[in-house]
């Protein structure tokens, strides 16, 4: 009888730690899941992993993995599907809020300019249309912000850093002219072909001109430089950046000066974010005597291809 | 003269409408690419202003396919699309100027204008920065309402900077409205002229200034 019982006890000891190690080794691969599908939230590929993943649990639910699992651990499943169905349908949702809130926001801005514009009160008007173009700039950078977020780069696509820099250039020239000061562009004029998205690459470069231009004493010229290894940089005269602030400026909404009027703090979390999304280094340096140098390394592509 | 506004958001439509009464234009409106599509076939209108999120599709489409039929009506592109990139995309695709939302409506009315004067679309036909004009019609610059003479090549320039006021002139826009797609053209080419020009302009008492944008091209501004 005892030795019945011992063996009794010996087979409940065993079934329970089979089944606490399984439920420890199912929690433990279900958070990883989740958390591998809920800690890559910004970043698009995993997201579309997580979501795959996602999709074959579920799929599989469906058939296989519930059928075969003991009835205890099915609600479990069963639950951590439903999870993962909800975070899928976040996703979806987040893309399609991203695919064309532009025109949603924008056009409504437009309609109050206009107004504005064919409103006759002056000086009022021009302080509420002053007012109504502070309010798109930041909103523009948002919908920059929104966009990235969201964004997947094609592994395939390729830029001319060299063209898409004298875009810029050229852009921003007015805006420096208006506020006198200057901008050059130096370096190779040949092309630099990287790995990139034309356009995001624009982007990062326009923030850094404009941050640039904002910065840089009256009188002073912004330098842009492209090297032919695929690094851009934008110099400035104005008063660099100071040692212990240096983690901070990537930060989105982290402004110096919270009283400076047409500075959201978003422009530099933007380039930093592009960065990410492209693998490029960059680089912040002071200049003697006065000045602040960011640089953008992206990656080269062979000239051959 | 009569202008088209294609814009899906009728009240948008009808304040640019207002707007460009304001300014002296009258202007109809069009909500989709197929009725603007239809209409451009039938109805003589001077420019264009043409949004590019339509509800039955893309605007840069239209664009493509009047410029595929030589059709040389002056476009101005309206766009929620903010980026750089997509602006130059914009321009390749056959539009004369593009705006993003949101714009002033005097910035809308200057650069309809700049196209409005090209010879052939006559509107008045004289561009004109402080005591600074130019008659595109027979390519006469005047200062201070006194005609000018200038060499064939420095008016070339000139014109050239006028129709691109407030905008960068790259070198090589300079040097192909100067010498064409014709054999090469030196280096320095563009900044002879433009310096030429530049020292014209300041003996005659212009009161405008060239700026060089090194590495980028050049701009015209009223002299500060």
């Amino acid at each position: 009888v005892i030795r019945f019982k011992s063996i009794i006890s010996r087979i409940v000891i065993l079934h329970v730690v089979a089944v606490v190690i399984t439920s420890i080794f199912m929690s433990l691969a279900l958070s990883w899941l989740l958390n591998y599908a809920t800690n890559n939230i910004h970043n698009e590929a995993m997201q579309e992993q997580a979501v795959s993943v996602g999709e074959h649990l579920t799929a599989r639910s469906d058939g296989v993995l519930e059928l075969d699992l003991p009835r205890e651990v099915r609600p479990l499943v069963t639950a951590i599907n439903l999870a993962l169905d909800r975070l899928e349908q976040g996703f979806r949702i987040q893309r399609d809020f991203i695919a064309d809130p532009a025109h949603e926001l924008r056009t409504p801005l437009t309609i109050l300019r206009t107004r504005l514009d064919i409103l006759e009160a002056e000086p009022i008007g021009q302080a509420l249309r002053k007012d109504v173009d502070g309010m798109a700039h930041i909103i523009s950078q948002l919908l920059e912000i929104a966009e990235l977020d969201a964004f997947v780069i094609d592994p395939l696509e390729k830029a001319d850093l060299r063209s898409v820099t004298a875009e810029v250039a050229e852009f921003v020239a007015p805006l420096a002219l208006a506020q006198a000061k200057d901008v050059a562009l130096l370096g190779t004029t040949d092309p630099v072909w990287v790995r990139g998205n034309p356009e995001m690459l624009s982007r990062a470069i326009r923030n850094l001109a404009e941050n640039a231009i904002n910065h840089t004493a009256p009188a002073t010229t912004v330098e842009f430089i492209v090297e032919p290894d695929g690094t851009v940089s934008v110099l400035d005269h104005g008063p660099g950046i100071a040692e212990d602030e240096r983690h901070l400026i990537f930060q989105r909404f982290w402004r110096r000066d919270r009283s400076k009027p047409g500075s959201t703090g978003l422009g530099l979390s933007i380039v930093a974010r592009i960065a990410e999304l492209h693998s490029a280094e960059i680089t912040v340096q002071n200049r003697r005597p006065a000045g602040a140098k960011f640089s953008l390394k992206f990656v080269p592509l062979k000239s051959s291809s | 003269m009569r202008l088209l506004v294609v814009e899906d958001n009728a009240e948008l439509a009808e304040l640019l409408v207002k707007g460009l009464q304001t300014a002296g234009y009258e202007a109809d409106i069009l909500s989709t690419v197929e009725q603007a599509a239809s209409v451009l076939h039938t109805t003589f209108y001077a420019a264009l202003i043409l949004d590019l999120g339509l509800p039955d599709g893309d605007g840069l489409g239209l664009l493509r396919e009047f410029r595929h039929q030589n059709n040389p009506i002056p476009v101005l592109v309206l766009t929620a699309r903010g980026g750089l990139h997509d602006r130059v995309l914009g321009l390749r695709s056959g539009a004369d100027d593009y705006l993003v939302k949101p714009f002033a409506l005097e910035e809308l009315v200057a650069r309809l204008e700049a196209q409005l004067r090209r010879p052939g679309h006559l509107l008045g036909s004289s561009l004109r920065i402080a005591n600074l004009e130019f008659d595109t019609r027979n390519r006469q610059a005047s200062i201070d309402d006194q005609p000018q003479v200038l060499s064939a090549r420095e008016t070339a320039v000139f014109e050239l900077l006028m129709r691109s006021k407030g905008r960068v002139v790259s070198k090589k826009q300079v040097e192909d409205h100067i010498f064409g797609h014709s054999g090469e053209v030196a280096s320095n080419a563009s900044e002879v002229y433009v310096r030429r020009l530049r020292k014209q302009l300041s003996e005659r008492g212009a009161k405008v200034q060239v700026h060089t944008i090194r590495g980028v091209g050049y701009l015209i501004a009223e002299e500060k």
